[in-house]
């Protein structure tokens, strides 16, 4: 197991064996599974296969702005609900006092199935007002206005993926999962100015991917060239070669990542719940490495900027962690689905291929109809009357972010998928977690992807099935769809 | 050679193992019979020797509390009536899941599985005999290196639904493949050092009490065994009031020793039942718990508490029961037409198959179970013969079966062809199980 990177907080020590850790997610897929045999909607969208969920958003909705789960969890599908949860200041992520570990529990006895699967070492159960801080070292240069700065190195980034496709290829594997790598492995500098993966004829060097914990070759940190904003030249880049190692890395390990988002609210398999605790652990040394080497000699690129805000290293490390974890697995969701739902609407896809600068109209949409995090959970921090409703202190909230967007005013027919819906209103990405922290740079990352196949391929179709990540309610993640361009 | 047999403390799910232990007894092996600490005054009544491991299952606690959705699931006709091939991967997923996490995973608790694994690691069994829930005794014997095989109590069900389970998830790319019992079992034999193998949802081999006509064939090594009668701890006595033949046909009335102790029954009404059957020209054998005997009751019915089925069985005409797995084949090997008021699991399965081979009736839960329809029914039932001659074609089957004591020069074959090397790590290096 590798330290603890000094630049992140202190990992989070399981006192569990792997028994009791598989036999703690075994139990709440259990309660998942009972509940769901007896038609409860929320533990039936848990389970994460084998049902329409938009159907069971519906069926949420029509129990009322508050639906009581027999987990105990109070769930909303309502628009008007949801928009005022997610703002509201007594909910946060953990329990009053901050506890938000449930191993070891007698599940039988405490019924908590809130925080499934710790998450403190991904940070992705922070506080809020932890995000909150975050975001002054994101927010200058990664954030709403900010994140567009980097979209023709992103542009690049993808458009040299997409030019290694061949006549078939499949969605997630060759296009999505090695763009949204390439992307943020050159926004974040993971790659190393001067590395191999910087391209064809640059001076040898490595980045903190390729050098890990073991040092880097400083030569050549500096890249020639300048910031590329928004339509800038694209000068000094390499083609269409492959991908380098740091590039390689970084694509096996995000989706391994990925499945932080979904481990929260539904167990995984213990395999893959471990095999998450590594990535994690592998995640927050590469971040630890990478920002030790920026802030010893910047570079053109997202961390080397966190940091010269001053804010300090551990900031930016929790930043760039958080990018790794939660921005890549969103960026690829939205992406991907945005590419599905295109294909599924061929006036749409012909839309967007006549003119790629609709592709961000398109992740918009997507992210109204299809958002890559449809359950947000919260816990309350005070009793509270909502809706209706008194919700207990410490009660387990959960939006349903899917839902509660096709339940808001302002939209003509909500449930259709349709471009022309550009500008509407949407709750996903909101409330103040770390999707929101991420959620600029992930838009532009799938916004770039989706330019990218559309500008190539006018005649792309699907030639097989979707196939979502199993155990994968709040992503709901492609793993695979064949395609012909 | 050293046998060692398990099954999770219930006795309904032991009592099958008895006579077989008993015969490998006699033919001169050592047996050791390994449970939760419950079942140890079980198994030291049933005169064989106990090995209690681990603590206590909660089963009863957590079935409770998960019993509405589990039963909701498998209440599906095609999982109840035997036609796996309906079946898809959602049902089978959910049905694995759920069983797994609030049965199999409960009754072979972390510290029963750990216990039993050490202890054979120590006793160093050659064959392990485990009840077909009983997955720890799997376990035990494959990280040891034991021949071990699964001896059921009924038609196996668990087995055609997991093949089916397991055909329809292998043209499933790997990453979606959700098998929560092989997840399980994966990790429960890695806290030994041991990797996951197939027979340890199988066993090396099937020992099958069933009659061949209520036997499934499938892909696995068979050994077919006589079911002999054994009714558990209750003393077996033959009551005076037996020991004459009835002037009238008779009848017994029973539901079984589970439902009655677990509080799951699909009996209900037994007093206004046992009335609509003595309208009948029958004699009555009624066996209800005491607090069931609400009020006097007609003369023709005798009510007691408990009696061995294999002394009452053989001089009645018909049995009404709750469709149980002891109840069922101890009435098929009499040869005594039944009627079967069957509601969960096995039991619906093992009803209609009486019906099929015109050997008794099923009545599904309904209006088909009211007292005036079962009391039609068994009128039915003794009226016509050819429920006598379908029960003796079933009996005839059992009594082809080999016995317990038949059995084992089988066991021993199989045990020299099957014991292999001890796949998990070596006694004492074996990481220590917190």
């Amino acid at each position: 197991m590798p330290t603890t990177p000094q630049t992140l907080p202190p990992t989070v020590p399981t006192a569990v064996t792997p028994s009791e850790l598989g036999r703690h997610l075994l139990t709440i897929r259990g309660f998942h599974f009972v509940l769901g045999a007896l038609g409860d909607p929320y533990a039936r969208l848990l389970r994460g296969e084998g049902d329409d969920t938009a159907a069971l958003g519906d069926e949420i909705r029509r129990a009322g702005p508050l639906f009581r789960s027999h987990l105990g969890t109070c769930v909303t599908a309502s628009g008007e609900a949801a928009a005022a949860l997610l703002r509201d200041p007594r909910l946060d992520t953990g329990h009053p006092g901050g506890d938000r570990a449930h191993l070891g529990e007698n599940l039988w006895e405490t019924w908590r199935t809130c925080h499934v699967t710790p998450m403190d070492d991904a940070l992705l159960t922070l506080p809020l007002a932890d995000y909150r801080r975050l975001d002054r070292v994101n927010r200058p240069v990664l954030g709403p206005v900010t994140a567009g700065a980097w979209r023709a190195d992103v542009r690049h980034a993808a458009g040299r993926v997409a030019d290694r496709a061949g006549e078939a290829f499949d969605l997630a594997a060759d296009l999505v999962r090695p763009a949204v790598a390439a992307s943020l492995s050159r926004v974040l500098g993971l790659s190393g100015p001067g590395g191999p993966d910087a391209g064809g004829s640059g001076p040898r060097g490595s980045g903190p991917l390729n050098g890990a914990a073991s040092g880097l070759r400083r030569e050549g940190l500096r890249r020639e060239g300048t910031r590329a904003g928004e339509g800038g030249s694209l000068a000094e880049e390499p083609g269409a070669g492959d991908p380098g190692p740091a590039e390689r890395e970084l694509a096996e390990l995000l989706p391994r990542l990925g499945v932080a988002l979904d481990a929260v609210l539904c167990p995984p398999r213990l395999p893959v719940a471990r095999d998450l605790e590594e990535a994690v652990a592998r995640a927050r040394v590469l971040v630890h490495d990478l920002v030790t080497a920026r802030a010893a000699e910047p570079g053109d690129d997202a961390v080397s900027a966190m940091l010269a805000t001053g804010l300090g290293e551990a900031d930016v490390a929790a930043a760039c962690l958080l990018h790794l974890v939660a921005g890549a697995e969103i960026a690829a969701a939205t992406a991907a689905d945005a590419i599905v739902a295109l294909l599924d609407h061929p006036g749409q896809w012909a839309a967007v291929c006549r003119s790629p600068e609709l592709a961000a109209d398109a992740v918009e949409e997507t992210l109204r109809w299809s958002p890559p995090v449809r359950l947000v959970s919260r816990t309350a921090q005070e009793p509270l009357a909502a809706h209706g409703q008194e919700i207990d202190a410490d009660a387990h909230v959960v939006i349903v972010v899917d839902a509660a967007n096709r339940d808001l005013a302002g939209v003509a027919d909500p449930d259709r998928f349709d471009l022309a819906h550009a500008g509407a209103p949407s709750l996903s990405l909101t409330g103040g977690g770390p999707e929101e922290l991420v959620a600029p740079l992930a838009r532009v990352v799938a916004t770039e992807i989706v330019r990218a196949a559309a500008s190539r391929w006018p005649g792309l179709r699907a030639d097989g099935a979707v196939v979502r990540r199993m155990r994968s309610p709040v992503v709901r993640a492609v793993v695979r769809l064949p395609l012909c361009r | 050679m050293r046998v060692l047999v398990t099954s999770f403390a219930m006795d309904a799910h032991f009592n099958g193992m008895v006579p077989l232990a008993w015969a490998l007894r006699t033919a001169g092996h050592e047996v050791r019979v390994a449970s939760q600490p419950a079942l140890t005054p079980s198994i030291a009544r049933a005169g064989l020797t106990a090995v209690p491991v681990g603590d206590d299952h909660q089963v009863e606690q957590v079935m409770t509390a998960a019993a509405p959705g589990v039963f909701a699931l498998h209440q599906n006709p095609d999982y109840l009536e035997g036609r796996p091939e309906l079946l898809d991967l959602d049902f089978l997923e959910s049905s694995t899941t759920m069983l797994t996490a609030m049965f199999y995973a409960q009754i072979n608790n972390d510290s029963m599985v750990d216990e039993m694994v050490a202890f054979s690691r120590w006793w160093r069994p050659d064959l392990v005999i485990w009840e077909p829930f009983t997955f720890a005794g799997a376990v035990a014997a494959h990280v040891t290196g034991a021949a071990h095989a699964r001896l059921l109590w009924g038609p196996d069900l668990f087995l055609q639904v997991y093949q089916r389970f397991q055909r329809l998830l292998a043209p499933q790319p790997p990453e979606l493949r959700d098998d929560a019992v092989r997840d399980w079992l994966t990790w429960t034999l890695g806290r030994h050092g041991a990797e996951f193998s197939p027979e340890v949802v199988t066993g090396h081999w099937t020992i099958d009490q069933m009659p061949a006509s209520v036997r499934f064939e499938l892909d696995q090594p068979l050994v077919p065994m006589r079911y002999i009668p054994y009714n558990g701890p209750l003393p077996a006595v033959v009551p005076s009031w037996s020991r004459t033949d009835p002037d009238r046909p008779r009848v017994c009335v029973t539901q079984g020793m589970t439902e009655r102790t677990t509080g799951f029954s699909g009996l209900d009404a037994v007093a206004d039942l046992l009335e609509a059957i003595a309208e009948l020209d029958v004699e009555v054998i009624a066996t209800v718990k005491a607090g069931e005997r609400i009020r006097p009751l007609p003369g023709n019915v005798r009510v007691v508490d408990s009696v061995p089925l294999h002394v009452v069985l053989p001089s009645c005409d018909a049995v009404v029961h709750h469709g149980g797995a002891g109840t069922w084949a101890g009435a098929a090997l009499y040869g005594v037409p039944q009627l079967a008021l069957a509601w969960q699991w096995d039991d619906v399965f093992r009803a209609l198959r009486l019906e099929k081979l015109g050997a008794g009736m099923y009545l599904p839960p309904g209006p088909a179970r009211q007292p005036g329809a079962v009391r039609d029914g068994l009128a039915h039932l003794l009226a016509d013969s050819s429920f006598r001659a379908g029960a003796a074609k079933i009996r005839e089957e059992m009594l082809d079966c080999p016995t317990p004591n038949e059995v084992v020069p089988a066991l021993e074959d199989l045990t020299a062809a099957h014991r292999g090397a001890p796949s998990g790590i070596p006694a004492g290096t074996a990481p220590a199980h917190r």
